[in-house]
């Protein structure tokens, strides 16, 4: 019960730090996505199962900030989730540009899938476009994000025994 | 996997549907807000500390009082032409005054949107200090956007700079309806203006009153560019916004 507890606080923490101090890192109107980031580095650690239900979280409470509908994000950082979950015997994380690459193309997947998403069910092509346009510039500013959020989420799961399950708790 | 996508096919149909936020999106921006709040309050803290006792206290305090007063003065002015042109015109509506008779909360900026493509912010004032839903959001310089989303005590913002808000607008001087959209960024573009209307770049664009959110006279923007589209039936017209959405500390709330 601490350790959801804690956890809980900790993401709490980690999408206020999204939604302010971040706010001020916007460049060309994007940011980088430290939620993506976070349900990659979970995909990667603890495997599809956990992964996928790890960022089907993540995105659940994405959606409710979001002030849209629920589920876009749920669904595709649960899939950015399982399908990084099941490369993880196939990819060397620690390595600094395989960090890139993955979150480069985790974030690219995340908007492909919300832009279908949003194609399907928001007919206000404005918003589709604003995401079309954003996607490229969103995938590169988070993949150049990623290898440093990930040693600070690397960094709290070991001192901490936070966000990956450890015997700590 | 094939339990997430359930999920979401459920999720989906029954969110879309609904008119109000569901428990589960209250409790979360509820939650976060109040980190946010705590934050936001924190940081102005430690920024006024600084500015007040570190440097020279006195300009500052002098030089923000007359800026303010400034602000202040503008919005009047702003008043005092929209009735200028309302006696001219013989209106009726012989005591309207420019946002005197409405009543205003003050709410603090304390939040971003969490995605970079939504234009929204989030406000330390909710339900229970009177905010309502499609309450329209000012500051003295113009126009800011409305409240789509009420908790308790905070509220979400949806900014007329994002790309699913229109706001019914006017020229101030040659009274040419027309819809002002959000292009996600700060821009906006005029739509629907006819080719043969003489809408000219610095022309005033205000808030007409149609459209049942946003009340009549609140400054939206200047025209920054206006042209005719070859074989168009509408002119291509950009208006740049008065209110510096992304610089926003303080807003008003009009109920």
């Amino acid at each position: 019960m601490l350790y959801l507890s804690l956890n809980f606080f900790l993401i709490i923490l980690l999408f206020v730090f999204q939604t302010t101090l971040l706010h001020c890192c916007t460049i060309l109107g994007v940011r980088p996505d430290v939620i993506l980031i976070l349900a990659t580095f979970i995909g990667v650690r603890l495997g599809k199962a956990k992964g996928a239900t790890a960022g089907f979280f993540l995105g659940l409470i994405q959606d409710c900030l979001s002030g849209v509908f629920l589920g876009p994000n749920a669904f595709s950082k649960g899939v950015v989730g399982f399908i990084f979950g099941n490369l993880r015997a196939k990819i060397l994380f620690e390595n600094f540009f395989s960090q890139i690459f993955c979150n480069m193309a985790a974030a690219l997947i995340d908007g492909a899938i919300i832009l279908i998403i949003f194609s399907l069910t928001i007919l206000n092509k404005a918003l589709v476009d604003i995401i079309l346009n954003n996607l490229f510039l969103t995938a590169i500013y988070t993949a150049l994000a990623s290898p440093l959020f990930s040693k600070i989420f690397g960094f709290i799961s070991k001192k901490t025994s936070l966000l990956l399950p450890n015997k700590k708790f | 996997m094939v339990f997430i996508c359930l999920i979401f096919f459920l999720i989906i149909p029954f969110s879309a549907k609904r008119s109000n936020p569901t428990f589960i999106e209250t409790t979360v921006v509820s939650v976060v807000s109040s980190f946010q709040a705590l934050l936001a309050h924190s940081v102005k803290n430690i920024e006024n500390s600084l500015n007040h006792y570190i440097f020279l206290t006195q300009v500052q305090e002098n030089n923000r009082r007359l800026k303010e007063e400034i602000k202040i003065l503008k919005n009047k002015l702003q008043g005092f032409k929209e009735q200028k042109k309302a006696f001219e015109r013989l209106s009726r509506i012989l005591d309207y005054k420019f946002g005197s008779k409405r009543e205003m909360l003050l709410a603090s900026v304390i939040g971003a949107d969490i995605m970079s493509w939504s234009q929204m912010i989030t406000i330390d004032k909710g339900s229970k200090d009177g905010v309502k839903k499609n309450g329209t959001v000012v500051t003295y310089e113009g126009l800011v956007g409305h409240i789509a989303q009420t908790t308790p005590n905070y509220s979400k913002v949806l900014l007329i700079s994002d790309v699913r808000s229109a706001v019914d607008a006017i020229d101030q001087n040659t009274r040419t309806r027309g819809v002002v959209v959000g292009k996600g960024r700060d821009i906006f573009e005029m739509k629907y203006i006819p080719v043969d209307d003489d809408i000219q770049v610095g022309d005033q664009i205000i808030s007409s009153g149609f459209g049942g959110i946003f009340p009549k006279g609140f400054i939206i923007g200047k025209v920054s560019k206006a042209e005719e589209i070859e074989r168009g039936l509408f002119k291509n017209v950009i208006v740049i916004p008065a209110v510096k959405v992304s610089l926003l500390e303080e807003v008003f709330v009009l109920n």
